[in-house]
C-alpha cells in the first residue's frame, strides 16, 4: 500500500521535472545563448537567495502552516549585517564614521543568530497561543520591516570584501553563493529525510492530532519549524547585502516571501499539510527562475512576465490539489 | 511538567526579544530625535504661546524622502514658531485622506501632502476643508486643483529624463554616432516619475536627433538594486548594447555590480542615472556611473514648509523660501541639476 502511494507520488513529482525541461528546450531554441553556461551561472545566481528562503517556507507549509515574515527578516538580516560590515571611509557611515568592520565570521553568526532569536519569537507564537500561522508571521513581516527601516533610513553601502566573498566570491567556475544553495539543498534534504526531525514535521502536517497522540511533541517542533525557516531567511539576507553590496531597509527582499512560497508550492508543497519533497522544491525554484531570465531574454514585456507566473502558479495549486484529491 | 518548561522558556525568549526591538527601537528614534531635537527647540524658544500648527504627510519613508522630512523639519526650527508634525501613510491613499481630515479636525493651519497617488489631488484637497494644502514632490496628476490654496513645491520630472538624453546627445557627437541602442530601467511601473522619466528621456533623445534604439524590452526594476542586478545580468553578452539609462541611482549600481560580477568593466560605456544619492555620487567619482541628476530632497523639504508657513500666515508663497513661483503663482520649482564628474564635488555636502 505505502509503496503504491509512493510509485504515484514519484510519477507526479517527476512530471514537474518534465515541465521544466520542456521549458528549457523550448528557450533554448527561441534563444540559443539561454542554454549557456555563462546564462545558467546567471540564473543560478540570481535565484540562490530566493531558493534558501524556499526551502525554509517549505517547512512551514509543510506543517500546514506559513510563514510570511521572511522577505522583511531578509531586509533586517540584510540591513544589520552589512551596517557591521560597512568599511571605515563609508560616507553616513551607520555605525559611526570611522569605526571598524566586523569580520566575516563574527558578522554571520550574529545574522544567523537573529534569525534564531526571530523564528523562536514566531514559533513560540504559533505554537503556544493557537493563533492562524498566517496572522503570526504576518504581525513579523510588519515589525521586522519596520525595526529594518528604524535602524537605517538609507541604503547602507561599501562593505568589506571579506564579507563579501560569500555574495559574490567564486570558488572555481562556481560562485559561492550558487555553492551555499546547494548545500542547503543537501541539508534540508537530509534534516526532510533522514531526521526524526523531518518526519515528525510530515506528521504534524499530516494530522496533529494523529502526531500528538503518538506522542510527538507538536509545539518543540513547530517552533523549530519557524526557527528553521528565520534562520534560512538570515542567511538569504546576508547573501543578498554581500551579492549586491548594499543594503536597502526599505526595498531588500519585499515581496521574497510570495516567490519563496510560489517556488515552494510549484515545487509541488501542498498547502494542506504533510506533502512535500525538496527535489519538488528545487525544480519549482528552477521554474520560476527560468521564467523570470528566459523572458528577459525573450524581450518579453514586465507585465506579462508577472502574468505568465501568476498562471504558473496557480496552475500548479490546482494540479497539486486534483493530486491530492484523487490519492485520497 | 516539560511542556510548562517550554512555555516559561518561550515566554523568556519573548520578552527577550520585544526588549531587543524596543532597545533597537530607541536607537534609531533618538538617532533621528537629536537631528530634529534642535529644530523643535528653537521652535519652542521663539514662541511658546502661539504656534502655527503645520502637519507633513509622507507618503512613505525611503532614503530620498526621509532626507525632504528632515529638510522641512530643520526648516521649522530656521522659521521659528511652527509646531511641525509629521505622519506616515505608508503608501496607503485611504490612510493618507484619513490623515489630512485628522490634520484638519486636530486644528492644523497648513497640510502638506506628499501623495502616495497623484490623482487623488482633488480628493486631498477636498479632505482638507479650508486648510490650505502644499503638495510636494509629486505632481498632481490633474493640476487644475492648484489654486492659491492648494499649491505645488517639486521638480519637473519632464526634466530629469531631459537631461539624461541632453548628456547622452553629448556624448553621442563626440563618438561621431548618429545611433544608440540603450537599454531602459523603469521604477515601478504606473507611477508618474517613472512613466515621465522614461518619457523625456524618449523625447529628449528625439528633439536632439538622435536615432535612440531599445536593445531589449525596458526592465521594471522597482527602484530596487537587486532587482535590477538579477533582470539586467541576463543581457550581459547576449544582448548588444551602448548605454544603460536608468531611472534611478539604485538600480544603475545593481547594473554596476551585475557587470563587474560578469567580468565586464562599467567604466567601458555609460550608464546613467537620476537622484545623485550618496552611493550614486560615489560611483560618478570612481567613473562607474557617467552622470545622475540630482533632485534636491532638502530644497523640496524646505520649499514645502516655507510655502505651508507663508499660506498659514497669509503670505505670498515663495516668501523667504529661495525658490521661484512660475507663472501661475500657484507652483514654486525646485530645479534639477545635472550632476557629473566634473560637478559632484558640490553635492557632497547638500
Amino acid at each position: 500500500m505505502q509503496k503504491a502511494f509512493d510509485k504515484k507520488k514519484f510519477l507526479s513529482q517527476n512530471s514537474i521535472w518534465g515541465v521544466l525541461i520542456l521549458m528549457i528546450v523550448a528557450l533554448s531554441i527561441a534563444r540559443p545563448a539561454f542554454l549557456t553556461s555563462n546564462n545558467l551561472e546567471t540564473l543560478m545566481t540570481a535565484e540562490s537567495v530566493k531558493g534558501i528562503l524556499a526551502f525554509g517556507v517549505m517547512w512551514a507549509i509543510l506543517s500546514k502552516g506559513i510563514d510570511l515574515s521572511i522577505g522583511s527578516v531578509v531586509a533586517l538580516v540584510s540591513v544589520v549585517c552589512a551596517s557591521l560590515a560597512q568599511q571605515p571611509d563609508a560616507i553616513n557611515r551607520v555605525l559611526g564614521e570611522g569605526g571598524q568592520p566586523l569580520p566575516a565570521f563574527a558578522i554571520i553568526l550574529i545574522g544567523i543568530l537573529m534569525g534564531v532569536v526571530i523564528g523562536l519569537t514566531l514559533g513560540a507564537i504559533v505554537a503556544y497561543t493557537k493563533i492562524p500561522p498566517f496572522i503570526a508571521t504576518l504581525g513579523g513581516q510588519l515589525i521586522c520591516r519596520a525595526l529594518s527601516k528604524m535602524y537605517s533610513t538609507q541604503p547602507v553601502s561599501k562593505l568589506t570584501d571579506s564579507f563579501r566573498f560569500f555574495g559574490k566570491g567564486k570558488i572555481g567556475p562556481i560562485p559561492v553563493i550558487v555553492i551555499i544553495f546547494l548545500i542547503m539543498f543537501a541539508i534540508n534534504a537530509f534534516m526532510l529525510t533522514q531526521t526524526r526531525f523531518g518526519k515528525n514535521i510530515y506528521a504534524i502536517g499530516g494530522n496533529e492530532q494523529a502526531a500528538r497522540v503518538a506522542g510527538i511533541n507538536v509545539e518543540k517542533n513547530l517552533i523549530l519549524v519557524y526557527v528553521w525557516c528565520a534562520v534560512c531567511a538570515a542567511i538569504g539576507g546576508i547573501l543578498l547585502a554581500g551579492r549586491t553590496g548594499s543594503s536597502d531597509p526599505s526595498t531588500y527582499g519585499l515581496n521574497y516571501e510570495l516567490d519563496a512560497i510560489a517556488a515552494a508550492t510549484v515545487g509541488g508543497t501542498s498547502h494542506s499539510g504533510g506533502i512535500c519533497r525538496v527535489s519538488g522544491v528545487l525544480c519549482g525554484i528552477l521554474i520560476l527562475g527560468v521564467i523570470n531570465n528566459g523572458l528577459v531574454m525573450l524581450n518579453v514585456d514586465d507585465n506579462m512576465t508577472n502574468v505568465v507566473k501568476g498562471i504558473i502558479i496557480v496552475a500548479a495549486v490546482i494540479f497539486d490539489m486534483r493530486k491530492n484529491a484523487r490519492r485520497a | 511538567m516539560k511542556m510548562k518548561r517550554m512555555k516559561k522558556l518561550a515566554a523568556a525568549m519573548l520578552a527577550g526579544v520585544m526588549l531587543c526591538g524596543s532597545l533597537v527601537g530607541c536607537g534609531g528614534g533618538s538617532q533621528s530625535a537629536s537631528d530634529s531635537g534642535a529644530s523643535a527647540d528653537s521652535g519652542a524658544a521663539a514662541s511658546t504661546g502661539d504656534q502655527a500648527q503645520i502637519t507633513l504627510i509622507m507618503a512613505l519613508r525611503d532614503e530620498w524622502l526621509s532626507e525632504l522630512e528632515k529638510a522641512a523639519q530643520k526648516a521649522a526650527g530656521d522659521i521659528g514658531g511652527i509646531n511641525l508634525t509629521t505622519q506616515d501613510a505608508n503608501n496607503d491613499v485611504s490612510k493618507q485622506l484619513q490623515y489630512i481630515e485628522t490634520a484638519r479636525n486636530s486644528g492644523a493651519q497648513a497640510i502638506i501632502v506628499n501623495m502616495v497617488d497623484p490623482s487623488t489631488a482633488a480628493q486631498c484637497v477636498e479632505a482638507a476643508g479650508d486648510i490650505p494644502v502644499v503638495f510636494v514632490n509629486r505632481y498632481p496628476t490633474d493640476d487644475s486643483v492648484l489654486n492659491e490654496k492648494a499649491v505645488y513645491v517639486g521638480s519637473d520630472e519632464m526634466t530629469s529624463g531631459a537631461f539624461q538624453a541632453e548628456w547622452l546627445a553629448n556624448w553621442c557627437k563626440e563618438q561621431g554616432k548618429t545611433e544608440v541602442k540603450y537599454v531602459m530601467l523603469n521604477g515601478t511601473l504606473g507611477q508618474t516619475s517613472t512613466t515621465n522619466r522614461t518619457k523625456s528621456f524618449e523625447e529628449g533623445m528625439k528633439a536632439a536627433g538622435i536615432n535612440a534604439i531599445q536593445a531589449a524590452e525596458a526592465l521594471a526594476c522597482d527602484f530596487d538594486r537587486a532587482k535590477a542586478m538579477d533582470k539586467f545580468t541576463p543581457l550581459i553578452g547576449s544582448t548588444e548594447f551602448d548605454v544603460v539609462v536608468s531611472n534611478n541611482d539604485a538600480m544603475a549600481l545593481g547594473v554596476v555590480e551585475a557587470l563587474q560580477s560578469k567580468g565586464v568593466d562599467p567604466t567601458s560605456l555609460p550608464i546613467l542615472g537620476i537622484d545623485a544619492s550618496k552611493d550614486g555620487r560615489a560611483a560618478i567619482k570612481e567613473g562607474t556611473l557617467a552622470m545622475s541628476v540630482f533632485q534636491d530632497p532638502a530644497g523640496q523639504g524646505r520649499g514645502a514648509l516655507y510655502a505651508a508657513a507663508n499660506l498659514a500666515n497669509g503670505e505670498d508663497i515663495a516668501k523667504d523660501s529661495g525658490f521661484e513661483k512660475d507663472e501661475t503663482g500657484n507652483i514654486l520649482w525646485v530645479p534639477f541639476e545635472p550632476v557629473t564628474k566634473d560637478n559632484v564635488a558640490e553635492y557632497d555636502n547638500r
